[in-house]
């Protein structure tokens, strides 16, 4: 698999009143190539006989997943007593309900080629605390 | 050495000697039955003539530069940029004694058509004349094969001041191997290989061609 060639990531945070925090954060990168192959191709090589043979017209980097983006977002709250702290988070991840895939099935070989195999998360919400001392 | 199918007499869970008692393996026991590994099963004192063999190679290198630079731009508000050039050489391999590229044919192509891909047309090789001990390796630099990597992160930060922060992040690269001669690579099939390596098969194409010339003259 060929790693993304690029990605862009943007965070940003605004402390409101009454110690409310707002923060969201954005990560979008290119999709990893899709290796498309045929698998147990009988060479006749005295070496190896069946080999996986990469199936590009050119570079591997041809054939690629689509660009994954997600954003998450973040509304806290700190409540403090002497050295005490409490947080409370209410978190979005993918909060644009992203089903970008993931995988695919590379070997044209079998007659599930193609067929999506991972698609990203749904979205989730999280409600968390955290105390620090 | 590795016996299969053993049954625990005793039922203790483990493989004991007794459970082992009686049993035997040879070179032309069935694969069921037993395997082994790294010695001379028709000899196994002998260490003579090694199955493998050591040959020369040096530690494995990488060399990287990093430039980097930041600057605040204004009030609370800072960006950087770094690039990273690595250069990997000296690696080292355990391809079958004696078999490189050259040794190699085209056997045939694969040939087919998906509506994803298109139609496709890929050769693939096998060695001409097969070596006497097909399981015969030797660990050894891998002459001609190389990898470089270089890659730009830019960052723009607005720290927290007057209630608000940000940052902002882009990064690209490109990491490409490279084989430079016949040494560089063994079955020169384009296969799907283990590792992190990415498959620059731009790259090799252009070897190919050049040394499929090459052979023509």
């Amino acid at each position: 698999m060929v790693a993304p060639r690029y990605q862009l990531a943007a965070t940003a945070m605004y402390s409101a009143r009454w110690g409310i925090n707002l923060a969201g954060n954005i990560v979008s990168r290119q999709g990893y190539s899709m290796p498309y192959q045929q698998t147990q191709v009988a060479t006749g090589d005295p070496l190896g006989n069946l080999k996986t043979v990469i199936l590009v017209a050119d570079e591997v980097g041809d054939f690629r997943l689509p660009n994954v983006t997600s954003l998450d977002l973040r509304v806290g709250k700190e409540f403090s007593y002497n050295r005490l702290r409490v947080n409370l988070d209410f978190d979005v991840f993918n909060a644009l309900n992203a089903s970008t895939v993931l995988g695919r099935q590379y070997d044209l070989r079998l007659s599930t080629a193609n067929n999506v195999q991972e698609i990203m998360n749904p979205r989730v919400l999280r409600l968390g605390a955290r105390f620090s001392f | 050495m590795y016996f299969y199918n053993v049954t625990d007499l005793n039922g203790n869970g483990v493989a004991d000697p007794s459970d082992l008692a009686g049993r035997t393996c040879t070179a032309s026991s069935p694969s069921t039955d037993c395997a082994w590994g790294g010695f001379d099963i028709a000899n196994p004192s002998n260490v003579s003539s090694p199955n493998h063999r050591i040959g020369d190679y040096s530690t494995p290198l990488t060399h990287e530069l990093v430039v980097g630079v930041d600057r605040e731009l204004f009030t609370n508000f800072g960006v950087s940029a770094n690039f990273t050039w690595r250069k990997f050489v000296n690696f080292n391999w355990r391809p079958v004694q004696g078999v490189r590229s050259d040794d190699y044919v085209q056997l045939g192509t694969v040939t087919g058509s998906h509506p994803t891909t298109g139609s496709y047309e890929v050769p693939y090789y096998g060695v001409a004349n097969a070596p006497a001990n097909r399981t015969a390796t030797e660990y050894v630099d891998r002459e001609g094969y190389s990898q470089r990597y270089w890659g730009l992160e830019l960052s723009a930060t607005k720290r927290l001041a007057n209630r608000w922060m940000a940052r902002f992040g882009f990064s690209t690269n490109d990491h490409r191997e490279y084989f430079d001669g016949d040494e560089a690579i063994m079955d020169p099939t384009p296969q799907l290989l283990a590792g992190p390596v990415p498959l620059a098969l731009g790259a090799y194409r252009m070897w190919m061609a050049d040394r499929c010339s090459s052979n023509q003259r």
